[in-house]
């Protein structure tokens, strides 16, 4: 009875390795073999509230590519993996996705350190790379495998710039996160103002964990400018706010792209009133003129994201979304090869995307200019286009 | 450059009222255990979460706050029960590091629950900024420059003028001694961290407004803390108190003064020049217990 168990046990366990091992040579005999996109996004760890919307975007769009049966009969997979906010992790899920599971391209990199990584081993390896990470560095100057999906941090400066013109600042104070996100904006602030005939009068670095920048507003107020910028993230960008309002400052603020979000405006309370500052257009679709190109697109967009995901579409996923689609157009017309891939986006204009109209070229992998963004003012709590 | 000080001054003073409330969580533990809990900025982080997620279910912030604060109590005694107390009898250093896996834990937790986004607070009691001599200060600084003075008193009335105080004191005195008395050391252990958690709680609940609550605030949180808890010696809560004034103090006028960013490092030069010249003060204690 042992022995006949112990036999029949050992059947089992061969048959089952055997069908193991056939099991995924099936979906080639139906229908062709599928067409892997690998996804690296920071799902979880500090940069989980950008990463989440990315991967859920990839998630609706796996859906609606398997719907729509495919590309030309072949099956669209699109593989995620969770980076956990970690440069080292993101390389090695990358090396991963390309090694092992033979992805044909690469859309990831939630935050730029992890973008970096990843773009540096795109050009070892010869794979297209979609960064969704906003580093100025990604795509200046351009590298041959790498294209980057938001609104440059210096196409955001440009932008914002726009504000203190229309102002009429001469001069303006600036205080910022000493990290790169911070001095990105710095250089490019500076620069931009002085083609402009405004001036950097004080600029004053801050720490991420700092509770309290009265101390840099103090100096800054001293330097008496028109206008004050804030380049940095919540909570620092909210507590920034509160403590010029409540050093009793009445100059313009100027904030960074970074604080497109509700936690800022929660934060900086009544300080938040009037605070100006440079995003894409998805934040105040319902604002935008009906010639907008976008608008058809973003408001498709934000209805099948929530729809999908239960919660309110943010710019983030829609950079996955642009990076995805841009790659998926590409394997359309110009077929499932890494190459090709490269060759058809480099060439990609007019392409119609969340984060903008993007015109690539050789020399500008990124074809994003300050065009794609609005400037945004807070109103009462809420978004509306500055004019 | 003398018109910069007031301002300087205030900000050094509130910051230096969440430094201290920190620290008092740090010397609480420290002197009934004679180890550190590096969990303590944890439970400020946990405390203040938890009482944006209660206000959200439209109950009154005393009563969120309340209900917030209780539950970080019973964290804290969970946290000696079921990772602390099991070790007990090792070496201080072990206990201290089982604190430090305590914290990664709950910083972990909380980033999964409450994701990397920042909570907000309301103000205790909204209204314009006081101006003092050129400066400004916020209502909520108040608040915290006040729980701070209020705790320190009541602490010190708990230890000098109480029964259960008189215990916990006795057991950072000689363990032994207390066990022939029938007062449990262990006991004492467990309501030292309930209450050094809750403790932890309130000063999170009351910088919040100010700072806003993220789940990475109890790392810098607890390092600030326990540069004043050392500063002040380490068992001396009121000095910890003072410790917490002077770390906020040291940190607002070097980035007034000298230059922005380079607060942490001369608080962090100051605590090793404590370290050097009162070396004592740090282990004196852990060396006493095992002996």
């Amino acid at each position: 009875m042992q022995q006949l168990r112990r036999r029949f046990t050992g059947i089992v366990l061969a048959a089952a390795v055997a069908a193991g091992l056939l099991l995924p040579a099936w979906p080639v005999l139906g229908q062709g073999a599928a067409i892997k996109i690998g996804t690296v996004f920071a799902v979880t760890g500090p940069a989980s509230s950008l990463g989440k919307p990315e991967k859920d975007t990839a998630a609706m769009l796996q859906a609606q590519y398997a719907a729509e049966g495919g590309i030309g009969g072949r099956p669209v997979q699109i593989l995620t993996y969770d980076s956990e906010t970690d440069p080292t992790k993101a390389l090695l899920l990358m090396k991963k996705a390309v090694s092992e599971d033979s992805v044909i391209a690469v859309v990831g990199g939630t935050t730029s350190p992890e973008s970096q990584a990843m773009a540096d081993y795109a050009m070892q390896v010869e794979i297209p790379f979609m960064s969704v990470a906003a580093s100025t560095t990604l795509s200046v100057p351009s590298r041959m495998w790498v294209f980057q999906m938001p609104q440059r941090n210096s196409t955001a400066a440009a932008k914002a710039m726009e504000y203190l013109v229309g102002v009429h600042a001469k001069t303006f104070a600036f205080l910022y996160r000493n990290d790169d996100f911070g001095q990105d904006g710095l250089v490019a602030m500076q620069t931009y103002g002085s083609q402009r005939g405004i001036t950097l009068v004080d600029s004053e670095p801050f720490a991420a964990v700092d509770t309290d920048l009265s101390p840099q507003v103090v100096r800054a107020r001293a330097a008496n400018p028109d206008a004050i910028v804030v380049w940095s993230t919540p909570p620092t960008a909210s507590i920034a706010a509160k403590n010029i309002r409540q050093l009793g400052m009445q100059a313009p603020i100027l904030e960074s792209h970074g604080i497109a979000n509700k936690a800022f405006i929660q934060l900086a309370g009544p300080a938040a009133e009037g605070v100006v500052f440079p995003s894409g257009k998805l934040l105040v679709v319902g604002q935008l003129s009906g010639t907008d190109p976008q608008k058809p697109l973003l408001e498709k967009y934000g209805r099948d994201f929530e729809a999908a995901s239960h919660y309110a579409a943010s710019t983030f996923g829609g950079h996955a979304f642009d990076g995805i689609t841009m790659l998926i157009d590409a394997i359309r017309h110009a077929g499932p090869d890494r190459a090709k891939i490269r060759d058809y986006v480099e060439h990609l204009r007019g392409f119609v995307g969340t984060g903008g109209v993007f015109n690539m070229s050789p020399q500008d992998h990124n074809g994003l200019s300050t065009k794609d963004m609005v400037l945004v003012a807070i109103r009462d709590g809420t978004w509306v286009i500055w004019k | 450059m003398l018109a910069l000080l007031p301002q300087l001054l205030l900000t050094g003073l509130t910051v230096g009222s969440i430094y201290a409330l920190v620290a008092l969580g740090f010397v609480l533990i420290y002197n009934v255990t004679g180890f550190l809990n590096f969990a303590q900025g944890e439970f400020s982080m946990l405390g203040a979460l938890l009482c944006a997620t209660v206000l959200t279910w439209h109950l009154p912030l005393p009563l969120a706050a309340l209900l917030a604060v209780a539950a970080v109590c019973l964290l804290g005694a969970a946290t000696e029960r079921l990772a602390v107390e099991p070790a007990y009898g090792s070496h201080p250093l072990t206990l201290i590091i089982i604190t430090f896996g305590v914290s990664m834990a709950f910083r972990g937790l909380a980033l999964m629950v409450w994701g990397a986004d920042p909570y907000p607070l309301p103000e205790f009691s909204p209204g314009p900024v006081l101006v003092l001599l050129g400066g400004v200060l916020t209502r909520q600084a108040l608040w915290a420059i006040g729980f701070s003075i209020v705790v320190v008193g009541a602490l010190f009335f708990f230890f000098a003028h109480t029964v259960p105080g008189a215990a916990v004191r006795a057991c950072a005195d000689n363990p032994f001694a207390c066990r022939l008395v029938g007062i449990s050391p262990r006991r004492m252990a467990l309501f030292a961290f309930t209450l050094s958690a809750g403790l932890g709680a309130a000063a999170g609940i009351v910088i919040t407004p100010i700072t806003g609550a993220t789940y990475d605030m109890g790392l810098t949180l607890g390092l600030k803390g326990f540069v004043a808890a050392v500063i002040g010696g380490l068992t001396n809560a009121p000095a910890a108190v003072v410790g917490g004034y002077l770390v906020g103090l040291i940190e607002a006028l070097t980035t007034g003064y000298l230059a922005p960013g380079y607060g942490s490092a001369i608080t962090f030069l100051v605590l090793l020049a404590v370290l050097f010249l009162e070396r004592e003060g740090l282990l004196h204690g852990a060396r006493r217990r095992q002996a």
